[in-house]
Order: structure tokens, then C-alpha cells, then sequence
């Protein structure tokens, strides 16, 4: 995807935003924590604003723009300086990078539609500014484990982020990638798709719990909660020990 | 089985629970996603090909009502009748006029999607006429009393023993599942359909306006024999099929047949360019072209939904799809099933009839990777969500039916949503209230739906915001 | 009729003008993107694998005169004891060696269908020449004429064909540069001067389903068996 690339050339920023999005900040703020720290640790300061809160994606999803509208238009004063917002959520980043531009295209006032179209060029995908960007060396101190990775569907096919996070893993020598059938495959998450077709979700849902409890691995590890959620509930609610976290957390863990 | 597709959830949680179905989908997806990439593996840079197929159908769109009028005039030169309907009722009128005029009892039809839109079987038997298909998917469906359920394989739902069951109970076959003894059957019972039916019907793939010519991709030869034996041909199709050049025809055939099936290029390629002509021995004396609106124009006048016309059919979508997956195509409740029946039924019936199909995706995408003309499939139901609950401000284009699958409760829900959202103290308010339900949240409304498949979700104790804010040194 | 005809073309041209909301700069020609395709090698090898994969069968013969000598072994291997040709006095050796050495009752589809129907359906083997064929995806093309009509290569169980090497394309659209389909260019603003034959059908393979199980079973309504040789 451009975004990387674009970043990768700007070269190191002295310092950047995060946007931790919600589902971060309510049920995994120790990734959010560890991806910050991260990017810490390379010498590059992490600007935290305060006054977020969501990107808009589940409204605009639903069809509610006007909804979705609004709280977008909330976030982006808090952005404002020119450095790059780095994101760890390939959902949300591909909702702040494409869709805020149209999304203020039809309904926000041109000096919206301006801001926003300047935001969206500087959202970075946590894993993306990690391996391409930041190009960091990661030296895994953890003992031997096997994982399953889960490449979530708005990282993998709206921002096109395939092979950055699977260069980040690999560059832990202790840490061996179990092969996931049908890995890039939706998980059925589909944010309100999971409770309004309940149903077809979970029918794809226990495929996938399938499929990652015979990978062997005892850690899934994924760059969107979302998918985290409905997959390490499903295997929660069938009792399986497997550990299920964000990408950022398991690196800091294992680099700490 | 009746097609309805206010029917999606009772018909889709009927479908997951049955497990013959789900092996059923699961063997047949599974080989059918194999030849597609496989066929694709062996050409370089697909994604150049599928930009081409893209332009192509744009460019087509752009000038569409000039190459329709084109089309028809070297049609008409041709020796072809071409008649247009708007609606499905003129479609079935002209159909049966033209199977009266020539004292018609029986008709042989090819693979249509656009007759089944018009129920057409249905329609010519209320009014004495029997229609029969001749693609064995679509025979086996119609003896099964069935809707096809996939576009490109319409009896995919079924495995060899439910066919076998099937011929045994409607043609007195042994109950045996062999595949060949089965097709030689169905050959044998339709070659003497061919020879005398008084009206072949088949669909379009492709129009070619600059020559006034009709293509049919097919494997079997029953579109061979359909518009070669019967003294009389019937092609249908909707607006969007005509494209400007024969050159247009090698890129766009090249993505269609391996994005199907797997193939190269399907067994038959048959361009019609007019019946019989004098000194010829044997092909129809009449062919006739119906070309369909039923919403189409209403469609094409929005500059983001047009692009749902660029679909060429093949079904890759659907064989991608995980919710097809899940559920097969009947559940739809629409000859248009899948990520593109998804787009196209909604425009068609309205969003008032089916507007909670768009709703029916995770929008993982897998469907616009695959689509060999890049319909940026995703997006046209983010749209059309919009459509359903918030219609677009005036001066766009209104798609039918549009607020017509608003729904008060949840439109109220957003908005409470969104006041929570869209200041930073409401937000803290409730991110903190969050925080100390923690694992005590009580399982009712969406949380008790979530709950049936998975563990609920426990918000942390503190938020991100806080575990920043109280850092040392911050 | 005419009114909905109206209908729809002014709803249709009052849309004309709406650009589109992803507009695809792309220049929608094949050209260069075949240029960079892996080049297909010797065209023959390439038709005979393709339409052997397929299921059909290529048997290379040097000259006209060799045909008759070289598909007797066809005759046998596939016990055909009746063939039907079209009016083609290009085929009489082959006819005469049929009907002669061979032991074919061979007949000629010369009336119109209507005067024929039994006895085409009722035939082994239906023989036709062909216009081309297209390498890369080992198809033919045939364009049915009054001496040949539609249904020999069809109605039939087994079809054979017979076609010149000089006649292969590398692909589908060097066919159609060629100018066999209509005199005009394709593609040109001009409108063909002809007009096109009323028919013309590529064939890759045997006929072939697989709507049961995505098995692929061959023979469905087409001919079972389609036996090419490849003159010259």
C-alpha cells in the first residue's frame, strides 16, 4: 500500500501520534501501552491525545454516517501537527486512511474535507512504521513457543499489510509460526455483522477456532481486537487454554 | 422452495444446520477455488488484466446508450428482431408473443440468469408452454422443484446421491450415484427435447455492438443446440451486456472463463450474428434479442452503484464468500446470490424488501480481490447501508426503496452512540462505567447474541487513556 | 414495444453524462499486456497440449493427400461405422477411403435439417474442416457454412476435425486482427462493410459438465470425442 511506502521514504520521525482506538482502549490498553512503548524505545516520541476516542468506523459500517461524521469530525483537532499517526488496528487505520476522505467528501465542510484528506495521508499501521519505517531490531528474550497468526481482512486486503508483521515475528528466534488453514479466511468478527447475523458468524467463527486449535500454536496473535475478541471468545467459551493477544503486546513481552 | 429474501435469517440458520448441505458447499467451494487460482497462477500480472477487464466495462458504460442503439441497428441488419422491455412483465409478454406467433408447446432453454429474474418457466407454463432446461445443473434443479443456487453451478448444493435419488424418484433412473450414467441420462432425455422444441432461450454473455453479435460461453453444447436445432431463437439480457468492440472480447473472455471455472476458455465460444440464411442447412429461422431494463437504468444513473453493472457473471464471488460458504445460495432468497447478489437484489426488489442483505457481510474484502472487473464490492455496501437507513441528500441518484430498512431503534442506538463518541468527556464517562461493569456486564440484547457463540468480552480495569495519563513522568 | 425502447434510452442518455465515482485511467486494450505474457513457443505443441488437456485428440498428418491413410487407425479405435461431411470436394479422398477401404457408410449433409434431422443425429461421426484454431487455449474455430453446416460438429457423438497448421492463431485476438470474422478492422471507428457470418463457435475439447459434485464428466449434449488433424 502507498501508506507504507510514502512514510518509509519520509524517513524517522521525531515523533508521532497514536490513535489507540477503542477497542484498545477498553479491553486490550496493555497492547495499546506496549505498542506506545515500542515506538518509545526508538528514540521516537509518542504524542497521546487525550480527547480521542473512536475512528467512526462501527457507525459508518451501519450505514450511520451523519453519526460516524461526527465523531470523526471530533478527532481530527487533535491531530494537527504534520507528523504521522501511527495506529494499531489495521481496521481502524483503514477507516481513518480511506474513508475519512470520502466520508467528508459528501458531507463535512471543505476545510473538513481538506483536514481530513491531510490526516488520512499521515496514518501509519502500527506493524507497517514498526518493521518499514522504524525498521527495528527486535531480540526475542522468551522461551521457545509456537504461535498462529491471524492476518486480519481490512489489514490484509484494504491496506494490502501482508508481510510487515510476519517480518516482525520473524526476527524472534525462539518463536516458531504455525501454518493456520484457511488463514486468510474472515473470522466472521464483521464488527455488528457478529450479533446481527449471529448465526452465520458463528458458523465461521468455530471454523476458524477449529483451524487455530489444530495449528498446535498456544498463542493467536492478531493486529485487530476485533477479530481477538470473537476468536479468543470462542475458544474461552470452549475452554481452550490458547492465549490470544495483540501483535505489540506478545513483541513487548517477548522483547522486554 | 419459495424465493423470498425477507426470509435471509430463518433460511440462512436453516442452512447452517444442516450438515449435508455444509459438506455439500465445502467439497465443491474447495475445488472450485483450487482451479480458479490455479488458472490464474499461470498468467503474468492478473492485476493488469483485471484493471483492463475494469476499463473495459466502464468505457462500455459510459457510451452505453449509443452502443445499445449501435447493437440493434447491425442486429436488425443481421436479420435479428431485437425487442426491449422495461419491466419483468413486458419481458414474459414479448416471450410469449413470439412463442405464439410461431405455435410454440415446447422451449429449450440454455443457462439465463436473466429468465430466471423473470420466472419465465413459470410464466410460459401458466400459459401452456413447457420450458425445459438443458444445462444439466439447471435440469437437475428444475426436476428438484428448486431455484438454481449459484449462478455458474446451480445444483452445487447437491451431491451425487441427492441427484441420484432425485433421477430415480422424477425419471424412474436406478438410485445409483454415477455421475456418467447420470449425464448420459439427462442426454439422452434432452437430445429429444432438442429435436423438438419450437423455441430455443438462452442468455447473453456479451453483445458486440460493432457487428451486432451475440456471445454464449457454455461447456455442455446444450447453448449450441438451444440456438441451433429449434426453428426458433430467444436471447435475453439486461442492458449492461453490450460492450463497443469484438477487440474488447479476448480480455474480458480471458478473465471470465478461468475466474469461473478454472478453464482457459470454456468448451464452446459460439458468436450469433443472425438466423438462417439463404443456402445455410440448418440454424433458426428467427432470432430474436429481448434487451431488459427491470431497474437497471436506475441503477446506471448512479455514478458509484453503475459500477454493479460492470458483473460479468462468473460467480468467483460467490465461491470466495464465507457467508456463501456458510449458507449456500438459496437462503438469499434471490437468483442473484453471493457478494453480487447482494448488490444486485437490494437494487432490483428495493431496500425495503431486501435491504438487510447488505447488512449480511463482515466486508472482509475477499470478494473485491477476486472479482476479474474489479467491483469494488465492499464499498457498494457501505453504500448501500447508507441507502437503507440515511438516503443520500438530494442530487444523487435514489436506489429503490431507499430509508427503506431503517429500523428506529438502532438508528437511535448510533445516536447514542455518537454522543458518546464525539466528546472527549462523555466518552472518559463512559469508558469509566465500562471499566467497573467489567466481567458483571449482563448478557441481554447484542451481548446475549454474542454470547451464544463466544465468551463475553471483559472490559480492563483501566483504559488505555488512563494507563497513559498516570505514567510516571507524564 | 418502441415506448419502452424510448423509455429506457432516455432514462440511459440523461446518465450518460455522470462521471464515475472510480474512474479507471486504464487504456482498456489487451496489446501490451499480452506483450509481457510468457511467449508461447512453437504454436502446434502448444494447440496439441492445450487441446489434449482438455480431452481431445491431435494427430499431426503431412499433407492432404495423407489424411485418408491417417485417420484409419481413428476409424477403428473408435468403431466408427457411419460419418456425415458437408458438400466439400476437398474431403472426396477422404470420403471415397471411408466409404471404399474402410467400410464407413459415409452421407452427406446437403439438404436442409428439416429434410436431414434423423440422419445427423443418427451418425458415428460427423468430419469438418476448420477455419483456425487459437494456440494458447488449443480452441477452434469454425464458421458454419451452407457446405458445412452447424450441426456436423455438434449432433454428432464424434466429431473430427481437420485443420491446417497455416491456419493457427498465437491467440484469440491475433484471430481477430487477422480480419477472418467480417471484413472490416476490428476496433476501428468505421463499421464492418460485411456482414458477419451468422454463426461461428470456438471449440476446446470435447463436450464437458461438471454441475454434479464439480466432477468433470465429458459428453454431456456435444460430441463425447473431437479427434483433430493437424495438416501440414
Amino acid at each position: 500500500m502507498g501508506m507504507a511506502g510514502e512514510r518509509a521514504a519520509a524517513g524517522r520521525p521525531a515523533e508521532v501520534y497514536f490513535f489507540g482506538t477503542c477497542l484498545v482502549d477498553l479491553f486490550y490498553p496493555e497492547a495499546g501501552l506496549a505498542a506506545v512503548e515500542l515506538i518509545e524505545r526508538e528514540g521516537v516520541r509518542v504524542i497521546y491525545p487525550q480527547a480521542q476516542t473512536c475512528c467512526g468506523q462501527p457507525a459508518y459500517n451501519s450505514g450511520y454516517r451523519r453519526e460516524a461524521r461526527r465523531v470523526a469530525a471530533a478527532q481530527l483537532p487533535h491531530f494537527a501537527k504534520p507528523i504521522p499517526v501511527v495506529v494499531p488496528s489495521g481496521s481502524c487505520a483503514a477507516m481513518l486512511h480511506g474513508c475519512y476522505p470520502p466520508l467528508f467528501a459528501e458531507g463535512g465542510t471543505a476545510a473538513e474535507a481538506a483536514r481530513a484528506r491531510d490526516f488520512a495521508g499521515r496514518v501509519v499501521e502500527w506493524s507497517t512504521f514498526l518493521a518499514e519505517v522504524l525498521r527495528v531490531r527486535l531480540r526475542d528474550r522468551g522461551a521457545p513457543v509456537r504461535v498462529a497468526y491471524h492476518p486480519s481482512c481490512h489489514l490484509l486486503r484494504e491496506l494490502g499489510v501482508r508481510e510487515a508483521p510476519l517480518a516482525l515475528l520473524g526476527q524472534l528466534a525462539q518463536v516458531e509460526l504455525a501454518a493456520l488453514a484457511g488463514a486468510e479466511e474472515c473470522c466472521g468478527f464483521g464488527g455488528t455483522f457478529s450479533v446481527k447475523q449471529a448465526d452465520i458468524s458463528g458458523a465461521m467463527l468455530a471454523d476458524k477456532a477449529r483451524a487455530v486449535v489444530e495449528s498446535g500454536a498456544t498463542v493467536l496473535l492478531s493486529l485487530d481486537a476485533g477479530c481477538l475478541l470473537q476468536i479468543g471468545g470462542a475458544l474461552a467459551k470452549a475452554g481452550h487454554a490458547i492465549r490470544c493477544l495483540p501483535l505489540p503486546l506478545f513483541l513487548k513481552e517477548r522483547t522486554a | 422452495m419459495k424465493a423470498d429474501p425477507r426470509q435471509f435469517r430463518q433460511d440462512s440458520a436453516r442452512a447452517i444446520g444442516d450438515p449435508t448441505l455444509r459438506a455439500n458447499l465445502r467439497h465443491t467451494l474447495g475445488r472450485i477455488r483450487a482451479r480458479r487460482a490455479e488458472a490464474l497462477a499461470a498468467i503474468e500480472d492478473v492485476e493488469a488484466l483485471r484493471r483492463i477487464g475494469n476499463a473495459i466495462k466502464q468505457e462500455s458504460l459510459r457510451r452505453l446508450p449509443r452502443l445499445l442503439e449501435q447493437l440493434e441497428a447491425n442486429l436488425v441488419r443481421n436479420g435479428v428482431r431485437v425487442h426491449w422491455a422495461e419491466t419483468l412483465a413486458e419481458a414474459n409478454g414479448i416471450v410469449l408473443a413470439i412463442a405464439r406467433a410461431n405455435g410454440v408447446r415446447l422451449a429449450v432453454k440454455g443457462k439465463s440468469m436473466v429468465s430466471e429474474e423473470m420466472e419465465l418457466n413459470a410464466f410460459l407454463a401458466e400459459h401452456g408452454i413447457e420450458a425445459i432446461e438443458a444445462d444439466l445443473g439447471e435440469y437437475i434443479v428444475q426436476l428438484a422443484g428448486q431455484p438454481p443456487s449459484h449462478i455458474v453451478a446451480p445444483a452445487m448444493h447437491m451431491n451425487r446421491h441427492q441427484v441420484a435419488a432425485l433421477f430415480h424418484d422424477k425419471l424412474g433412473a436406478p438410485d445409483v450415484p454415477d455421475i456418467e450414467a447420470m449425464t448420459a441420462l439427462a442426454r439422452r432425455i434432452l437430445r429429444e427435447k432438442f429435436q423438438r422444441a419450437g423455441m430455443g432461450i438462452t442468455g447473453v454473455n456479451f453483445a458486440i455492438a460493432e457487428t451486432g453479435t451475440l456471445c454464449l460461453v457454455e461447456n455442455e453444447g446444450n447453448g449450441r443446440m438451444v440456438t441451433t436445432v429449434p426453428p426458433v431463437h430467444v436471447a435475453l439480457m439486461g442492458i449492461e451486456k453490450v460492450i463497443a468492440r469484438l477487440a474488447d472480447l479476448p480480455p474480458l473472455m480471458r478473465l471470465l472463463t478461468r475466474s469461473a471455472t478454472g478453464q482457459p476458455i470454456s468448451t464452446y465460444f459460439n458468436w450469433i450474428s443472425g438466423p438462417r440464411r439463404p443456402g445455410e442447412k440448418d440454424g433458426p429461422r428467427e432470432v430474436h434479442l429481448v434487451i431488459l431494463d427491470n431497474g437497471r437504468s436506475a441503477i446506471y444513473a448512479d455514478a458509484q452503484l453503475r459500477e454493479t453493472l460492470d458483473c460479468v457473471r462468473c460467480g468467483a464471488c460467490l465461491n470466495i464468500c464465507p457467508v456463501f460458504e456458510r449458507i449456500g445460495g438459496h437462503a438469499y432468497g434471490s437468483m442473484y446470490m453471493g457478494p453480487i447478489g447482494k448488490l444486485l437484489t437490494p437494487q432490483m426488489a428495493g431496500l425495503g424488501q431486501a435491504g438487510h442483505l447488505v447488512g449480511a457481510s463482515t466486508l472482509c474484502g475477499a470478494c473485491f480481490e477476486v472479482c476479474p472487473v474489479q467491483i469494488p464490492i465492499p464499498a457498494l455496501l457501505l453504500r448501500l447501508r447508507q441507502e437503507a437507513s440515511q438516503p443520500s441528500p438530494a442530487g444523487r441518484a435514489l436506489v429503490r426503496g431507499a430509508g427503506g430498512a431503517r429500523n428506529p431503534a438502532e438508528a437511535m442506538v448510533w445516536k447514542g452512540w455518537q454522543v458518546l463518541h464525539d466528546s472527549a468527556a462523555a466518552y472518559r464517562v463512559f469508558a469509566r462505567l465500562a471499566a467497573l461493569a467489567g466481567d458483571r456486564l449482563p448478557a441481554f440484547g447484542p451481548l446475549k447474541a454474542w454470547a451464544r457463540h463466544r465468551a463475553l468480552p471483559r472490559p480492563a480495569p483501566r483504559s488505555l487513556h488512563r494507563l497513559l495519563r498516570d505514567r510516571p513522568g507524564e | 414495444m418502441s415506448d419502452a425502447r424510448t423509455r429506457i434510452l432516455e432514462r440511459l442518455r440523461r446518465a450518460e453524462s455522470v462521471r464515475p465515482y472510480y474512474a479507471n485511467t486504464e487504456p482498456a486494450r489487451e496489446r501490451e499486456w499480452l506483450a509481457r505474457q510468457p511467449a508461447l513457443g512453437d504454436l502446434a505443441a502448444r494447440f496439441t497440449r492445450e487441446q489434449e488437456l482438455v480431452g481431445g485428440r491431435v494427430l499431426p498428418v503431412a499433407g492432404w493427400d495423407q489424411v485418408p491413410a491417417a485417420v484409419a487407425p481413428w476409424v477403428r479405435e473408435f468403431a466408427i461405422g457411419s460419418a456425415a461431411t458437408g458438400a466439400v470436394p476437398r474431403l472426396d479422398p477422404l470420403r471415397a477411403h471411408l466409404a471404399g477401404a474402410l467400410g464407413v457408410r459415409v452421407l452427406t449433409y446437403d439438404r436442409e435439417i428439416e429434410a436431414q434431422r434423423a440422419a445427423i443425429f443418427g451418425v458415428d461421426c460427423g468430419i469438418t474442416t476448420v477455419l483456425g484454431a487459437i494456440a494458447e487455449t488449443g480452441t477452434l474455430i469454425l464458421i458454419p457454412s451452407p457446405a458445412e453446416p452447424r450441426l456436423l460438429s455438434l449432433a454428432p457423438p464424434i466429431h473430427l476435425a481437420l485443420l491446417e497448421r497455416r491456419a493457427l492463431h498465437p491467440t484469440m485476438a491475433a484471430f481477430l486482427e487477422s480480419g477472418a470474422f467480417g471484413s472490416g478492422t476490428p476496433g476501428s471507428a468505421a463499421p464492418l462493410v460485411t456482414t458477419p457470418p451468422s454463426n461461428l463457435v470456438m471449440i476446446s475439447g470435447p463436450s464437458r459438465t461438471a454441475d454434479i459434485e464439480l466432477t468433470l464428466t465429458i459428453g454431456v449434449h456435444g460430441p463425447k470425442s473431437l479427434l483433430i488433424a493437424l495438416i501440414g
